[in-house]
């Protein structure tokens, strides 16, 4: 390597970076926790209400899915904004790691449900059927039949939706969310450090890598296809 | 209770003559005068009209009909995952679809159902697959419920399969997985959708062997719909002929096949046939040039096999020419059904029916 080289890496804020990385690490943890949470029964609920399912009711599904519509089409630096009051009226800040999670699950939390709720479509009808033909409750097929044959394909949903909040994470740093994306804007874009820039995208690259392949070897664990 | 299929050839036999032993089959079903019809493209499409059927306590029913008749339909009115618009179901008098939500859920608990495409939970070893059913009453404790699934597994001889997953077993492994799932619950009768459609020749034979089994060992009443006509003649006591929504014939077996009254019903028969007869047998005759009657003799039952034909041959002073027949049996049944040109000067045709009929042999003239 090159002396340049080097001392073009040593200016960088080592400390810094591995704070901001435990930083967005939390951040996308936390968020993704809560995403699933109400992303999981909200996606159960799009799919039971939706047409021709068990209890299939156009209003409900109507107003779901125009809210999930919504949030899916505004674009996330845009509800980061837009939602900074509802932060500060839900933690009483609106910066930082706690400032950043609630933007982060309200804008995730849509996407994840309609993914859940296309992972559930593609369950056969048959398997429906077959629950019902034994007497099983709308529980009993929901929670013994449904989530168990769709686990892999909820795995896939899950990794998909944390590779999709570390970007958003990232992207909160405009708002002064904290993490890489806030270290980045600070030093990369406002202060021209253009190597913070790089190592900030170079971690986030493994991050994102990380989860896909976390995600792959639990969906193929689980999966008995 | 179970036992292997493999062991009691004996317990079996008895249960066949005395199915009211074995404490199940108090079940009698009477479908009366339901309709049923699916909403497509906002316009409601008849798929049953007017149906009306009754299932006795034990017996095997079977529902046939080409693609389309509402043979599913039908069978899924038994345990409503189907809801008649009109008509009621009364299972030992009771209306089923008055029942409420709880009510018919132990209803369909008590109901098994299996499917053309199996339908097990993927994400289930073959051993949860048959525990789910068990699990839905939360009337077991895990012990008991082993021993069950243990019980099962026997039954359908799958038991050095329990740990696999659906995906690794063959179509008749997944469908014996189909039927334990179903007999979990001790049910009182079983619905079979197409049960044997998917599979090959020699699976089919097996399941069927299974499902007559499991009838006679434990007296469970049997629904099954096919569009197989084989399938009717090995398993099931009566029939039902189902065309475009409409019964269009029911009765005994032996007696739908062997007398066949409406067109579909004669087009089913023939199609099974091991060989489809061209046309109907007075004109064959007539182009081959056979003169003098032609009659056709249906035996039914031991007499089958006594040399009837012989003995009226020689009482009367006949003759009798084989021009077409077919001997085998239906389901138990041993039959005989064939057609012979009556032989001899002027032969009195009103006696030789008098004189089959004496011996429980059923003569119709076809041509005098
Ligand atoms: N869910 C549905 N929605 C609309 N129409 C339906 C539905 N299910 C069945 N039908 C129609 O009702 C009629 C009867 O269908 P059904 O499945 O009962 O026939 P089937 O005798 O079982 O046929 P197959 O042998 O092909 O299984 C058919 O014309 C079919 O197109
Ligand atoms: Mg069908």
């Amino acid at each position: 390597m090159s002396p340049d080289f080097l001392v073009l890496f040593a200016s960088i804020g080592w400390s810094d970076i591995a704070l901001a990385t435990g930083e967005t690490l939390i951040m996308v943890g936390a968020s993704l926790l809560f995403t699933v949470l109400f992303g999981l029964p909200l996606g159960i609920v799009l799919f039971l209400t939706s047409p021709r399912q068990a209890l299939a009711n156009a209003p409900i599904y109507g107003v779901l899915s125009l809210l999930v519509n919504l949030v899916r089409s505004t674009p996330f630096v845009i509800l980061l904004i837009v939602l900074i009051p509802v932060t500060v009226t839900l933690i009483g800040t609106s910066i930082g790691v706690p400032g950043a999670i609630p933007p982060l699950v309200i804008g995730a939390t849509p996407f994840f449900a309609r993914l859940v709720e296309n992972v559930l479509r593609e369950v056969d009808r048959g398997i429906i059927e077959a629950s019902q033909a034994m007497g099983a409750t709308l529980p009993q097929i929901v929670f013994g039949a449904l989530l168990p044959e769709t686990l892999p394909g909820l795995l896939a949903a899950i990794t998909v939706t944390a590779i999709t909040l570390v970007s958003y994470a990232a992207m909160s740093g405009v708002i002064g969310g904290g993490g890489l994306g806030d270290l980045a804007i600070r030093f990369g874009y406002q202060r021209f450090q253009s190597e913070v820039m790089v190592v900030t995208v170079a971690i986030l690259l493994l991050l994102v890598q990380a989860l896909q392949v976390l995600g792959d070897r639990l969906v193929l664990h689980f999966s008995h296809k | 209770m179970l036992t292997s299929a493999a062991d009691k050839p004996r317990s079996r036999q008895q249960a066949a003559h005395r199915p009211e032993e074995t404490g199940k089959g108090h079940l009698v079903i009477d479908i009366e005068n339901i309709s049923t019809h699916y909403i497509v493209d906002g316009r409601a499409i008849p798929a049953l009209s007017d149906v009306s059927l009754r299932v006795e306590k034990g017996e095997i029913f079977g529902i046939i009909g080409v693609s389309g008749a509402g043979k599913s339909t039908l069978v899924r009115t038994l345990n409503l995952l189907v809801r008649p618009d009109r008509g009621r179901i009364l299972v030992d008098g009771v209306d089923i679809t008055a029942l409420a939500k709880r009510q018919l859920q132990s209803y369909r608990r008590k109901t098994g159902m299996i499917f053309q495409h199996f339908n097990l939970i993927g994400a289930k070893t073959v051993a949860d697959n048959i525990r789910f059913p068990l699990q839905l009453t939360g009337e077991y404790g895990k012990a008991e419920m082993d021993r069950r699934v243990d019980e099962l597994l026997d039954l359908v001889e799958l038991s050095a399969h329990r740990d696999k997953y659906p995906a690794q077993l063959s179509g008749g492994q997944k469908q014996r997985v189909g039927i334990a799932r179903a007999l979990a619950n001790d049910p009182n009768l079983l619905l079979c959708d197409e049960a044997t459609s998917a599979l090959d020749p020699q699976t089919t034979q097996s399941i069927l062997r299974l499902l007559l089994d499991i009838n006679r060992r434990l007296g469970l009443t049997i629904v099954l719909i096919t569009h197989e006509m084989d399938v009717i003649r090995s398993l099931c006591d009566r029939v039902a002929v189902l065309d475009r929504g409409v019964v269009v014939e029911q009765g005994r077996v032996v007696e739908v096949l062997l007398h066949p009254q409406h067109a579909l019903t004669r087009a089913l028969v023939q199609e099974s046939a091991d060989h489809p007869a061209d046309g109907n047998i007075v004109d064959r005759m007539r182009v081959q040039g056979l003169r003098g009657p032609l009659v056709r003799l249906t035996f039914l039952g031991a007499i089958t096999y006594q040399p009837v034909l012989q003995r009226i041959a020689a009482a009367l002073e006949v003759g009798f020419n084989i021009v077409d027949g077919v001997v085998g049996r239906i389901k138990d049944t041993p039959y005989g059904q064939i057609t012979v040109q009556v032989l001899g000067q002027l032969p009195d045709l009103a006696r030789l029916e008098n004189v089959f009929g004496e011996h429980s042999v059923r003569c119709e003239v076809l041509r005098a």
